[in-house]
């Protein structure tokens, strides 16, 4: 389901992500990858022994060591990050070597415009940032401009399957012809059957096997993707009213969209498993899709050390890998801080005192930070990206009033 | 209870199952049978307050089977019943109970089922959480 706190639908005119972008998450599998070196342990020991002011201090220092081989980086890095975030972003390539190979760092270069080497640079840092802050302008949710190309930041470098433009573009105009036909459509069943079959299209350009359409009577859940039985889980209730608002056609597009996307990610990720070697059963017992699923990622493993591969790795650790501890947390968090600001609502509502209205400030920044948190999930914020450039491009293909 | 939900999974492994056998295993239905409607049924099994079959596409076929209970349930008694439970991760809808799964793989059958279930965690989070939902899948 495209989540949005409650906190956001009551203040949803004061945009939550403008002012704190959120943190692109390392790759934690990587990280440990990195753990047996010499480096990382050093950089662990120092950080527990003597706080994260001394590990920065150390790896200005090295940076420093490092740019006297590297003649063009000898200057002070020009850009909109520091010295030392500029430290700090190019130890976690060097750190990550084994997941951020030549190939790939070549690729990164390319996409943010500077010279393909295959090593990180200073410029290449600070190119990576400057696409950060720019993307920041336009799209949500942010991205912290910190020049790492992490989980977060990566899907935004390679559009690819429904990420790309033409894609959500196209997607996005014939959704819309679906959804100007309400009228004529007639029943919710048959608008919800026209805009799944058209989204099955979508995941099909994309190699992703379709999804089925379950249309369920639940109000207030107008969709998600069910990854256990494969399936676009869509409420009735929305798609009955007389006459929706342009809004709300545009929430129904990006809603299917963007559960579509989890299909596709959920898929790569299945996709990225499969490499590993492991059959369709293990597959469909590791992941707990459906069994032919798992068989057509078996038949369309993706290849190791691809650009596809890293950024279905970055979505399998959230899901299925170290940070998955760390997703259960943020989703329990997610309900909680909820549940909570009702509560708190209610109560001021009831008896606006001092301390209720306190407690309520205090609920709201609480369900505020969760909701970021939420959004900074590899899978989410790439999610809520991509719905949210659906109903861009929905909105922008609106008839033009004649004049 | 559980000997409904061994019913359901002898029905959904057989080679083929079709929409009516299940039904008919489960209760009266009330709605459902459109294009990618799910039948709702009132279920005989008084453990169950609501039931939920879901069609293979739009064949004739069964994907898969929800059963809403009516009490929860312990997860022990589960595991008792089918072994051992995987965790599942969460679904990307926060909304949506936790849930792990167990195999069922009956001897001489083309078809196997997964259970997953739904909890509200315990101490020991799905170890002694109580089950509120159950979905078999046609594997």
């Amino acid at each position: 389901m495209r989540y949005a706190s409650r906190l956001q639908k009551d203040a949803n005119k004061q945009p939550v992500l403008n002012a704190t972008r959120a943190v692109d998450p390392a790759p934690e599998s990587a990280l440990e990858d990195a753990h047996n070196s010499p480096t990382v342990s050093h950089i662990l020991h120092l950080q527990a022994t003597r706080g994260n002011q001394a590990v920065q201090r150390m790896l200005a220092v090295q940076r420093e060591d490092d740019d006297q081989d590297a003649a063009p980086d000898v200057a002070a890095p020009v850009g909109i990050l520091n010295r030392q975030q500029v430290a700090l972003a190019r130890s976690f390539y060097r750190l990550q070597a084994r997941r951020y190979t030549p190939d790939i760092i070549s690729q990164i270069q390319t996409s943010v415009g500077t010279t393909a080497t295959g090593i990180m640079s200073n410029d290449d840092v600070q190119a990576v940032a400057n696409w950060q802050q720019t993307l920041n302008a336009s799209e949500e949710p942010g991205l912290k401009v910190d020049g790492i190309v992490g989980p977060n930041t990566l899907p935004t470098l390679f559009r690819n399957g429904l990420a790309a433009q033409d894609q959500i573009d196209q997607y996005s105009g014939e959704a819309r012809e679906i959804l100007e036909r309400w009228d004529e459509l007639g029943t919710p069943e048959a608008r919800i059957n026209a805009l799944v079959a058209k989204v099955n299209e979508y995941l099909a350009n994309a190699g992703v096997p379709p999804c089925a359409a379950i249309i369920s009577g639940a109000a207030g859940n107008l969709g998600q993707f069910e990854f256990a039985t494969w399936s676009l889980d869509i409420g009735r209730p929305a798609f009955t009213a007389a006459a929706p608002t342009e809004a709300q056609k545009a929430d129904m597009a990006d809603t299917i969209y963007h559960e579509s996307r989890h299909a596709e990610q959920w898929f790569n990720m299945a996709q990225l498993q499969a490499s590993q070697n492991k059959n369709t059963a293990q597959l469909s017992r590791d992941m707990g899709i459906p069994v032919n699923i798992a068989a057509l990622a078996v038949a369309s493993p993706l290849q190791d050390g691809s650009v596809n591969a890293m950024i279905a790795q970055g979505w399998n650790d959230s899901v299925y890998g170290p940070r998955a501890a760390h997703r259960n947390a943020v989703l329990n968090e997610l309900t909680a801080s909820d549940n909570a600001l009702q509560v708190a609502q209610a109560a001021a509502s009831a008896n606006p005192t001092p301390a209720n209205q306190r407690r309520l400030a205090a609920t709201q920044a609480r369900s505020q930070r969760a909701y970021e948190a939420y959004t900074n999930l590899p899978e989410e914020n790439d999610a809520n990206r991509i719905g949210a450039r659906v109903t861009e491009s929905y909105q922008a293909a609106a008839p033009q009033p004649e004049e | 209870m559980l000997p409904l939900v061994k019913t359901l999974i002898d029905l959904l492994t057989r080679d083929t199952v079709r929409v009516q056998e299940v039904n008919t295993a489960l209760g009266d239905v009330i709605s459902g049978g459109a294009e990618n409607v799910p039948f709702t049924l009132r279920p005989h099994e008084a453990g169950v307050k609501s039931a939920q079959v879901v069609r293979q596409n739009a064949a004739d076929g069964v994907s898969h089977v929800e059963l809403q209970l009516a009490q929860p349930l312990a997860m022990t008694e589960l595991v008792k019943a089918f072994g051992a439970f995987q965790n599942v991760p969460r679904s990307p809808t926060p909304t949506v109970a936790p849930r792990v799964v167990f195999y069922a793989t009956p001897s001489g059958r083309s078809h196997t089922a997964a259970i997953f279930a739904s909890y509200d965690p315990g101490s020991r989070n799905a170890e002694d959480g109580r089950v509120t939902q159950i979905m078999i899948r046609r594997d």
